[in-house]
């Protein structure tokens, strides 16, 4: 219950008792009739007056025209729109530095990748300069007046290291040098010769290519 | 079938936002005669200045209906468009209307005065004149252009008890002044 709705809607009269007396709280019943007379007046007067005053009919129009200019205004941006939108959007402040905390942890850890990718590469290229050397000791029974010469190698197995070998055995076996030697141990020599070359080359020959490869490089 | 009038002042909105024509022509129709009256009453009287001021308002939703928020009563957002068109002219007129809130000495008539409506609207004019701003404003909003008192206080941008105090006062002051005048007024002439 508001006096408002009362005072437009009931006359003094209508009044119920708690209405009454809700108004009575608020004002005299005198000020109740001559407020309620005023607005109920007041009311037919507006109406009466309202019903001379029409809106200007060129009003819509031009707010129509200025509707259709801003359509036209709107039409070629949106060829471009996707970039404009895209400069137009606008974000809240902290969404902005937010973003660029993100950018700026993201750039650092893109940094902090790469010098480990650095220090892997170093660690390649540190293996590459390391050099091993290999010594191969090998036992071999011989006649106590044998003349030892020790020899070297690369640990190169070509196809030319058994040339080397065969070079290297030419120079210690001299007939002039070596006195006595029987055939058995010649043959054993060879034998040992043609299972070393085996062991050490990548391509592994037959006695029957070994006996020929002398042939060509000792005897002939 | 959905017509247009059947179609809500908010949704018209929605469909003035992507552009819609129609929609801005049904939201013409419904509310420009309100809104004049409303204003010619403000502007006391002035009925140029008051057709000037309706096409701005007008414009003003033509040009930036986003502006509008459609969960919101379209209703009272026009209306505060409006009594805030006043306020600016007035404003710009350099204090040419009464305080907002100036309570005024208004005079009451005893003597007998003659039964008519001419005589009864240049009452009703000077006493609405002769009140504060917000007292005829309110006044105006709920008897003629029948806003709820939530409406009014969202016009007003007040509190609802505010208005209350308001309304009652202006009836009481207009009720004073136009106690000779009484409610077959206008069934006698």
């Amino acid at each position: 219950m508001n006096i408002e709705d009362l005072l437009e809607q009931k006359a003094l009269e209508d009044l119920n008792a708690a209405e009454r007396a809700f108004v009575l709280e608020q004002m005299s019943l005198q000020e109740y009739e001559d407020a309620r007379n005023a607005i109920l007046n007041s009311q037919i007067f507006f109406e009466m007056e309202a019903a001379q005053i029409q809106p200007n009919p060129a009003i819509p129009n031009k707010a129509l025209l200025a509707l259709k200019a801003k359509k036209a205004a709107q039409e070629p941006k949106k060829k471009g729109a996707g970039i404009v939108a895209l400069f137009a959007y606008k974000i809240p402040a902290w969404q902005a530095v937010a973003a660029l905390l993100l950018v700026f942890f993201f750039v650092r850890g893109l940094g902090t990748v790469q010098q480990h990718q650095t220090i892997v590469v170093a660690d390649e290229s540190l293996r590459d300069t390391v050099f091993i050397k290999e010594y191969i000791t090998q036992i071999k029974e011989l006649p106590a007046d044998t003349v030892i010469k020790v020899v070297y190698q690369d640990l190169k197995p070509k196809k030319k290291s058994a040339k080397k070998i065969l070079a290297s055995n030419k120079r210690a076996a001299n007939p002039k040098t070596n006195v006595n030697v029987s055939p058995r141990a010649v043959v054993q020599e060879f034998d040992d010769v043609l299972q070393y070359c085996n062991r050490t080359s990548s391509t592994p020959v037959s006695k029957d290519t070994f006996f020929q490869l002398l042939s060509n490089e000792v005897l002939f | 079938m959905k017509t247009i009038k059947n179609i809500s002042d908010e949704q018209l909105m929605e469909q003035l936002q992507a552009g819609a024509e129609w929609a801005f022509n049904e939201l013409y129709q419904r509310y420009s005669q309100r809104i004049l009256y409303f204003m010619y009453k403000m502007l006391r009287q002035d009925e140029a200045k008051a057709q000037d001021l309706l096409q701005d308002v007008f414009l003003k939703i033509v040009e930036a209906p986003e502006k509008f928020n459609v969960q919101r009563s379209f209703k009272t957002w026009i209306f505060t468009v409006a009594a805030n068109s006043c306020k600016n002219y007035f404003r710009a007129q350099k204090g040419g209307f009464l305080d907002l809130e100036q309570a005024p000495n208004l005079t009451t008539t005893q003597a007998p005065v003659q039964l008519n409506s001419e005589a009864f609207q240049e009452a009703l004019n000077t006493a609405l004149d002769e009140l504060p701003y917000v007292y005829k404003e309110a006044f105006v909003l709920k008897y003629k252009e029948g806003l709820s008192l939530k409406e009014i206080a969202g016009v007003m941008d007040c509190p609802l008890g505010t208005v209350k105090s308001r309304l009652s006062s202006a009836t009481k002051l207009l009720g004073k002044r136009l106690a000779p005048f009484k409610a077959s007024l206008f069934a006698k002439d």
